[in-house]
């Protein structure tokens, strides 16, 4: 039998897509930079005009499954990292855009068998959002860390699916 | 667009829910960019608040629109481009067995 791990080595074969919803920006591009910072220090050119990451701006969290799953079936990605920020405000809007947010983000890596990394922050308030987003801790990192590791999983990469004894 | 505002029972709940399940749907099934231009509120005051006075959502749904319909577009003609031409994605392209994927989630027909 076999024990099936991630890595976090050997990164210079792999492609990924980052979207991003603009909404909430303030914390969305702290987000991204957290990410990006990852991920260079992992060896990946993190240059949109490089050979291994796309970037693609949506207007907002609600938008993200969508272009996500359009990507995840371009299969050109080895994973996808989802990044976007849903802040509870005056309504009951947050729970519907975020439940359908997050069930759509799963739903894209279920269904495509591409990694899709869930880099939603889903917060009561804006304290909470920064504090995951540059101020004391950046979310941003660890979701690249999950992009890695998943890539570099013999289940999750197609690289690696071609290859595979399995 | 719509606007679902609190009554006095929990109607809400059910359809708000339905309504941004449906919507969601809508946009992840047929690949068109759909926007979530309705309104969930607990007041009436909130609901006008956001539809004309203070600020009109109704502006930024539009723009939404706008950016997704764009978007869509580049994407779509990058993907293609670079899927026939690009180094990298030539070079898996080849070891890579195209079908697999899709079966599992086919993309939707254009009609």
């Amino acid at each position: 039998m076999a024990v099936f791990e991630g890595t976090f080595t050997q990164t210079d074969s792999f492609r990924f897509a980052i979207v991003i919803g603009r909404f909430n920006d303030l914390v969305t591009t702290k987000l991204l930079e957290g990410c990006q910072d990852c991920l260079k220090r992992h060896g990946v050119n993190v240059d949109p005009q490089g050979t291994q990451v796309d970037y693609a701006w949506v207007p907002g969290s609600f938008e993200v499954p969508l272009v996500a799953r359009q990507l995840a079936l371009s299969d050109r990605y080895d994973a996808i990292i989802c990044l976007g920020a849903i802040i509870r405000g005056q309504t009951p809007h947050f729970d519907y855009v975020a439940a359908e947010v997050s069930k759509g983000i799963a739903a894209v890596g279920f269904q495509t068998g591409v990694p899709v990394v869930f880099g939603v922050l889903t917060t009561d308030t804006l304290q909470q959002a920064l504090e995951r987003a540059g101020i004391k801790s950046n979310l941003g990192w660890n979701y690249a860390m999950s992009a890695l590791e998943m890539a570099s999983h013999l289940l999750g990469s197609h690289h690696s699916r071609a290859n595979a004894p399995l | 667009m719509g606007a679902i505002i609190r009554g006095q029972t929990p109607h809400f709940d059910y359809v708000a829910a339905e309504v941004s399940k449906g919507i969601a749907a809508v946009g992840f099934q047929t690949g068109v960019p759909v926007v979530f231009g309705v309104l969930t509120t607990d007041t009436l005051q909130q609901a006008l608040e956001r539809a004309g006075i203070k600020s009109n959502l109704g502006w930024n749904y539009a723009m939404s629109a706008l950016e997704m319909a764009s978007l869509m577009k580049q994407m779509k003609s990058v993907l293609a481009a670079e899927n026939g031409s690009n180094h990298l994605a030539a070079s898996t392209a080849a070891t890579l067995p195209a079908t697999a994927l899709k079966s599992a989630a086919p993309e939707p027909t254009a009609t």
